[in-house]
């Protein structure tokens, strides 16, 4: 092609041939709606050869019952200069030539040349966008059937496993209130073992369904003042603190963040709580804060639980985030059914943040964690 | 050692508690806790919905009970069920329901009040908890069933 040296503009028949070879169907018509124009595109779409299609109405493209819209779109736009689609362009069907539909992208300009007056239309097949969108629908309520259908699952089997547990701790109780006194020492204890059993089988159930339930509710996303929710948190852990004669300080001003306040209560009183479990000082000693300084995170607002504990060996950084996970035997520290971390970790990770620790075992632990507000992927 | 265990059988005078609870473990973990605060009503026991709709609605049984305690988890008509059935009678819907359930659930909670339970208690699973229990129900009965009295019996 060679453009003419003045203007760097094309002669008529290159103009033809772009018009003619876009990718996109171009089709041209009067304020009747008499096709005047019928690129190549247009032809693959639609069906019609631009021969037997010039001079028809552009209706012949428009599925039934949508003609009458048409011809008031147009009508009403040389009426009222109203652009409902002129200028805009939208999703809408049109028809081919063995009229079968398909869903097209139509975007129209209007346009007016030495009196003439006329409107292009410039047309995209999004069937393959249609049924992609399709397909993500099913998927989307595919995966919500899922999610619904294990939650009722862990819910049912969490009752039905419950109730035998329920029924080896009450007569185990039953026993002891009729016959303890015929047992002797050894007798007893061992009554005792199987009642503690049974409540820690009910424990393990109970946190189970507690944790596929996090997969289940929505989060709350609201602007939380992190200072009062530590205060709050701080008020319903008072008697445990007392009893421990542990203190928690906090070292920084904190800041407001978007969140669930129930989760990331519930993210501080299992921290708090293990710092204070897994401590040999007498007097144990809990701060809280945060930073922009971290290392692992700079610029970022990370928040910190720092105990004087017993510390978490390296090599078990991240086996502590594991489900029923202890490191210790079963009684030791206070016990517990080893699912804090892990609840901690699931709820950090609904707020699209991360958790991780430092440790110098005999001095303490640091947990570091980043709530990066609700995002809608979870 | 283990003189009464049990609760007096309902016999047909008087008030009584109808209890409708399928574990014999939980209805005897109910039993031993009335008896442990000194609560020692009379007891019809029904062990699934059905067999309690059908004592309740039997046109000859005038004495309603002062008092149901329901497990919502029952085999075949669920508890859920027979607290509606109870609620919309009109003969019965005035005599007190508390519900017993082992469900922490928001929604079961919100149902059974919605459609009238009195209370809506936690099972636990220790003796000494349910003892505590037992005392809300045995408060519940001497208050509302004893003190109001006849209120109870239309």
């Amino acid at each position: 092609m060679s453009y003419s040296q003045s203007n760097q503009s094309f002669n008529e028949k290159q103009l033809r041939s772009i018009l003619d070879n876009t990718v996109e169907g171009i089709v041209v018509i009067d304020s009747k709606g008499t096709i005047l124009s019928f690129n190549r595109a247009c032809e693959r779409l639609f069906g019609h050869s631009t021969d037997e299609i010039l001079g028809k109405n552009v209706n012949v493209l428009v599925p039934f019952p949508h003609h009458a819209h048409h011809d008031g779109y147009i009508t009403n736009y040389l009426n009222t200069r109203e652009a409902k689609i002129i200028g805009i362009g939208r999703e809408v069907f049109g028809k081919r030539k063995d009229n079968s539909q398909f869903p097209m992208w139509l975007s129209i300009s209007e346009v007016i040349e030495d009196g003439a007056h006329f409107f292009v239309g410039m047309i995209r097949d999004i069937t393959e966008q249609k049924r992609h969108e399709g397909e993500v629908k099913k998927y989307t309520a595919a995966l919500e059937r899922s999610n619904s259908e294990l939650d009722d699952f862990v819910n049912i089997v969490s009752h039905d496993l419950k109730e035998p547990v329920r029924g080896i701790y009450g007569y185990s109780q039953f026993l002891q209130e009729d016959y303890g006194m015929l047992l002797d020492e050894d007798g007893s204890n061992k009554l005792q073992c199987l009642m503690r059993l049974s409540e820690r089988m009910e424990h393990l159930i109970d946190k189970l369904l507690y944790f596929s339930r996090l997969n289940k509710t929505e989060l709350s996303h609201t602007n939380m003042d992190i200072n009062k929710v530590i205060d709050e948190v701080l008020v319903m852990m008072e008697p445990f603190l007392l009893e421990q004669k542990a203190s928690v300080v906090i070292e920084t001003e904190l800041p407001v963040v978007m969140c669930d306040q129930a989760r990331v209560d519930e993210i501080f009183r299992n921290l708090i709580a293990n710092g204070i479990k897994y401590n040999d000082n007498i007097e144990k000693i809990i701060c809280i804060g945060v930073t922009t300084e971290n290392k692992t995170k700079p610029g970022q607002q990370v928040f910190y639980v720092k105990d004087n504990g017993i510390g978490i060996p390296e090599k078990h950084y991240e086996s502590v985030f594991k489900m029923f996970k202890r490191l210790h035997s079963r009684e030791a520290y206070g016990g517990g059914t080893g699912s804090g971390l892990t609840i901690v970790k699931k709820i950090i990770g609904q707020h699209n943040g991360d958790i991780w620790l430092e440790s110098k075992l005999g001095e303490g632990t640091v947990f570091y964690f980043t709530l990066e507000g609700n995002n809608e992927r979870d | 050692m283990n003189a009464t265990k049990s609760l007096e059988q309902y016999n047909g005078e008087g008030h009584y508690v109808l209890i409708v609870e399928d574990s014999p473990v939980d209805f005897e973990i109910i039993s031993r806790s009335f008896l442990r605060v000194e609560f020692k009503p009379a007891v019809y026991h029904c062990t699934d919905g059905d067999e309690a709709l059908e004592f309740l609605m039997l046109p000859h049984s005038k004495k309603q009970p002062s008092l149901i305690l329901l497990d919502l988890n029952l085999p075949g008509t669920d508890g859920r069920h027979v607290l509606k059935s109870i609620k919309s009678d009109k003969n019965l819907h005035h005599v007190p329901v508390i519900i017993l359930s082992t469900s922490n659930n928001e929604s079961d909670i919100e149902f059974c009040f919605e459609y009238g339970a009195d209370k809506y208690l936690k099972k636990p699973i220790s003796l000494d908890e349910f003892a505590n229990t037992a005392k809300v129900i045995k408060n519940f009965w001497e208050d509302q069933i004893i003190r109001h009295g006849s209120a109870y019996s239309a």
